[in-house]
């Protein structure tokens, strides 16, 4: 009995081993297939940017400053203010402590006016709360929220989540009242992932023991980066004797300097910024979590997150089963049937075939769906062959 | 209005519409749309104080198609196409079925002694929305949600937090502006149902005191402009300069007006205005002052989409006849306009940019100069009516509210005065008082013609307090009510909880006559184009002889300071303390009563000869364990 057992289980594995490599090499062909020529595209078509400042108060000025200033990165780089969600938990523009009213700066020699004259606040003052700030993540906002306030991604969208203030081990205080945790947020993650609502996320976070926030994160294709570690606070970088508190974090400061060597066509990497970080200069280790990011991290640009640069994908050839034909009903009416084709069924009622085009355009059928789905048909037969086989000799054997 | 290409376009494609509207459906009768326009002006008034006082005005028309049964302003089907009026706003006129539209961003305190009254009525600090909206469908307090909402989305202002605890229904003041106010145009031969429609409209009002007003609130107010601000008077709008001023009010106002006399065709009007007075002497220490210098900014164009486009200075008024200033450019003897006579008398310098910008190339200067650089005497401003409103008592658990309102003229007025207090101040009515230049008042109804008062709820709505009054001339009266502070549930409480409160302002409303030295005076006809044409339908239906062509009147509405109030605020490390001491409390003496009382003795008595203590211990212990 055991020689036979032992060539069943012997056969068994192969099968499975096969049938696994099979699937698993076509899955990746298709997926990769349409946008992304290899495994350094990310594959995001839009961009968006979610910065927060949870401080309030006169003299957390250089909170507002990080988050402006990255506004003022990403606006440069070119995400629309529509794709920008910023919450500044109180407003130190208009202050009438400030002297130079209506400006934000980052600096003492007050070169730039971060505030400027175009700025859209999204969440301001009070509004800046954790309930908030989560369901604008999850997306469960109040049916009456505006558009403008909304963080409307798909599952194609890179999400650069910039937040800062104070913080400690594992949370981050909101506005002197409430804190968010790291498991908060890493539920908050989960469901974003679990509802397909972004491709890639980048998270920055500038408080004291900064890398403590990102570590129950537990999602995929998640990249944080943090100021300091357990039991170290992260500085200010230097402050502005005519405003009269400090004007810039150091982490923020010294990634703006690398930031701003950035333009839309720039080549600079997620590495080459997190070399840049020096503990000498910030007077704390920052750190870097990319367990979860299934890219290495010197082929992701920067511009994939501080940036509204897409991947344009030239077709060569009018090929007849891709998108660009179903997306007129008119022509799914006058076209022959495909019979493998499910859409064509659909196609009597033009509405539906709509709604179910612009699903179909997200799963990655296109080039030859119908061999890579009969080959996951014989892999599937094969395999649950192999492990009914297995069982009875296992049964068999006890 | 200008004839032009455009216009006339238009004006023939809506007819051409309306007749194929009016080929299908059989109830309407086709009516002249009135085409769309765009007027800008700038107003800018020296003071007596020496700061400047500047008034931008935006108007944008938009007819309306209608028919003689049912007219809605707002909610018609004529945002099919939009040229100037700005889409956003005519979306969510049309969603929330809004008539009527008024906010109003505002920081800074206006001061009614010193200025008088400015043109925009609406001079109250923080954030002033009130709303008619169209009631048909009863669904009024979804939209007014629905309302405030999105336009916080659009001004990126917490407008949001205007729900149940803030909104009012205020019953005498804030009534229609636009065509339906309660005095509506009597029937004519053609529209016999139009002004009497048989909508319903409910009005609602929210304010938020502590709303700060910054740039990301002016962009996109700019941004509903034709020429947003890359020419005409828009240019001079930095953010910089506008919100370095002793005063600074935006606002949006929509309401219906009339296109002629007899009301046959109306449009829809859009007013954006700014306000701001500049202190001028604080950086320059001179009180000369031009466009470049207030604004750092300087008009380049004309903005080609607009029909008027001009800037008006009221000249000050000086008591000696020679001239003490001198303004440059020089206006052109024949852009003078003088309004009234004698000691009424104020006179306005037009610059039409049209015009300068016709015949010139350079951007348009302004400059005025005064003698010995200090304005030297200048009429003083008596303002009719003035308010102070201030809290009284003290202490955490009581207080008082007083409002002192002083009558300036010299005969008896009537005026409207709302109040709103929020629920967490639980007044006590029985307590109100008046006093009438120092003397309690023991008959209230001389003075308290009628009076509205909604009890607050908790949580729930504030309490409202609106009064009619007749107030005698040359007098001070002061009314006084007693409140109990309430004591908040901690969550309930601010995240700067130890700043307190804000509470809101109370708004009074009377009808003045028109007086030199109000900054109302000689201006508002020239403002709201419209608005003469309503004022005239108004004196009509009331048929009033007594009030001649000289003496008109302006509705104006006093509003007065917002006030801080502390409530009782808890220790919020409290709970924190609690539970760290409950915790140790509970697991000492609950750990030690539990061993006390689980713990089982037994005496073991130790083995005869042979074994060792040790042994013997051992046993003790695996007893005492069990």
């Amino acid at each position: 009995m055991k020689p036979t057992s032992i060539l069943k289980y012997f056969a068994a594995s192969i099968c499975i081993a096969t049938t696994l490599a099979i699937s698993v090499t076509t899955n990746k062909d298709d997926v990769e297939g349409f946008f992304a020529k290899n495994k350094s595209k990310s594959g995001h078509t839009n961009n968006w940017a979610v910065l927060v400042c949870t401080s309030r108060f006169w003299f957390n000025y250089r909170h507002i400053a990080n988050t402006l200033s990255m506004y003022r990165t990403v606006k440069r780089l070119g995400i629309p203010d529509s794709n920008i969600i910023m919450m500044l938990a109180d407003d130190v523009a208009c202050n009438s402590r400030n002297i130079f009213p209506a400006t934000v700066y980052n600096n003492r020699g007050r070169h730039l006016d971060l505030y400027g004259e175009n700025v859209e606040v999204d969440y301001r003052g009070y509004e800046v709360t954790v309930e908030n700030f989560i369901r604008l993540l999850t997306g469960r906002v109040a049916k009456e929220t505006p558009r403008s306030k909304r963080l409307l991604t798909d599952d194609q969208s890179n999400i650069l989540i910039f937040m800062t203030g104070h913080g400690g081990e594992e949370f981050l205080k909101f506005q002197d009242a409430e804190e968010i945790s790291a498991h908060d947020l890493g539920d908050a993650f989960q469901q974003m992932y679990e509802k397909k609502r972004y491709n890639e996320i980048l998270f920055m976070i500038d408080t004291c023991q900064a890398n403590t926030m990102y570590s129950k994160i537990h999602s995929p294709n998640i990249v944080a980066t943090g100021s300091s570690k357990l039991n170290e606070s992260s500085y200010s970088h230097h402050d502005d004797p005519d405003i009269g508190v400090a004007v810039i974090d150091r982490f923020t400061y010294y990634v703006l300097e690398v930031l701003e060597k950035v333009n839309m066509q720039s080549k600079a990497t997620l590495k080459d910024l997190f070399d840049t970080y020096d503990y000498n200069l910030l007077q704390s280790t920052p750190g870097v979590r990319s367990d979860l990011f299934f890219r290495p991290l010197d082929e992701v640009l920067l511009t994939d997150f501080f940036g509204n640069v897409q991947n344009v994908e030239l077709t060569e050839s009018k090929e007849v089963n891709n998108s660009l034909t179903e997306t007129d009903p008119a022509l799914i009416d006058s076209e022959p049937m495909f019979i493998e084709d499910p859409q064509a069924e659909i196609a009597s009622s033009p509405k539906q075939s709509a709604s179910w085009i612009q699903e179909q355009s997200h799963t990655f059928e296109i080039g030859n769906p119908d061999q890579s789905q009969t080959w996951r048909y014989v892999a599937f037969a094969v395999l649950s062959v192999a492990m009914g086989s297995a069982l009875i000799a296992g049964s068999s054997l006890v | 209005m200008r004839a032009s290409s455009p216009c006339v376009l238009l004006l023939s494609g809506a007819v051409l519409a309306l007749s194929v509207v009016a080929s299908t459906t059989s109830d309407t009768i086709p009516i002249l749309k009135a085409p769309e326009a765009f007027h800008e002006q700038l107003v800018l008034k020296p003071l007596n104080d020496g700061s400047v006082y500047s008034h931008f005005q935006f108007t944008t028309h938009i007819g309306t198609m209608m028919d003689d049964d049912h007219f809605d302003g707002a909610a018609s089907n004529l945002f099919k196409h939009y040229n100037l009026f700005p889409r956003s706003i005519g979306q969510i006129l049309h969603s929330f079925e809004v008539e009527e539209l008024h906010l109003t961003f505002t920081q800074g305190r206006w001061q009614y002694s010193d200025w008088g009254y400015p043109l925009a009525p609406s001079a109250g600090t923080g954030v002033e929305l009130w709303a008619w909206l169209n009631d048909d469908k009863r669904q009024t307090d979804e939209h007014w949600k629905g309302l405030t909402n999105t336009l916080s989305g659009l001004f990126c202002a917490s407008l949001n937090f205007i729900d149940d605890t803030i909104t009012t229904e205020p019953k005498l003041s804030f009534r229609n502006e636009g065509l339906y106010n309660t005095h509506s145009v009597p029937s004519t031969s053609h529209n016999s149902n139009n002004n009497n429609s048989t909508i319903p409209r409910k009005l609602r009002y929210g304010s938020l005191p502590h709303e700060n007003v910054c740039t990301e609130n002016l962009t996109p107010w700019i941004k509903l402009l034709p020429c947003k601000s890359k020419a005409g008077i828009a240019s001079l709008l930095k953010s910089h300069k506008l919100f370095d001023t002793r005063f600074y009010s935006m606002a949006v106002h929509v309401r219906s007006v009339c296109e002629d006399e007899a009301c046959r065709v109306k449009s829809l009007e859009l007013v954006q205005t700014i306000t701001a007075v500049f202190d001028v002497a604080r950086r320059d220490r001179s009180f000369d002052w031009s466009l470049s210098g207030l604004f750092e900014r300087e008009i380049t164009q004309s903005c080609p989409l607009a029909s008027t486009s001009k800037v008006i200075v009221n000249l000050p008024q000086t008591t000696k006849i020679e001239n003490q200033y001198s303004l440059t450019p020089h206006p052109i003897l024949g852009t003078i306009q003088t309004e009234g006579s004698g000691d009424n008398k104020q006179e306005n310098a037009v610059y039409d940019l049209k015009k300068i910008f016709a015949e010139a190339t350079t951007p348009f200067q302004l400059s005025l100069h005064w003698d010995g650089s200090r304005p030297k005497s200048v009429r003083a401003i008596t303002p009719g009516i003035v308010a102070h409103r201030y809290f009284t008592g003290f202490g955490q658990e009581r207080g008082g509210l007083a409002i002192e309102i002083r009558n300036n003229n010299s005969h008896d007025i009537e005026v409207t005065y709302l109040d709103t207090v929020p629920w967490y101040l639980k007044l006590y009515l029985h307590t109100f008082g008046i006093q009438l230049n120092g003397k309690t008042l023991d008959n209230q109804r001389d003075l308290v013609q009628k009076m509205f008062y909604q009890p607050a709820v908790d949580r729930s709505r504030p309490a409202v307090l609106e009064m009619t009054l007749r107030l005698p001339a040359n007098s001070l009266v002061k009314f006084t009510v007693s409140f109990d502070k309430v004591f908040l549930k901690y969550t309930e409480h601010r995240p700067d909880a130890n700043r307190g409160f804000d509470v809101g302002y109370a708004v009074i409303t009377a009808q003045l006559p028109r007086e030199q030295g109000q900054i109302g005076y000689g201006g508002l006809d020239h403002m709201r184009v419209y608005q003469e044409r309503e004022a005239g339908l108004v004196q009509g239906r009331h048929g009033s002889g007594g009030i001649s062509s000289q003496q008109k009147e302006d509705k104006i509405r006093v509003y007065t300071d917002t006030l801080l109030v502390s409530l009782p605020t808890p220790d919020f490390s409290m709970p924190y303390n609690v539970i760290t001491m409950t915790c140790t409390v509970i697991s000492l003496f609950f750990g030690s009563v539990f061993n006390l009382m689980m713990r089982n003795f037994e005496v073991i008595k130790p083995p005869a000869s042979s074994k060792k203590n040790g042994k013997g211990k051992e046993k003790a212990e695996k007893a005492e364990r069990k």
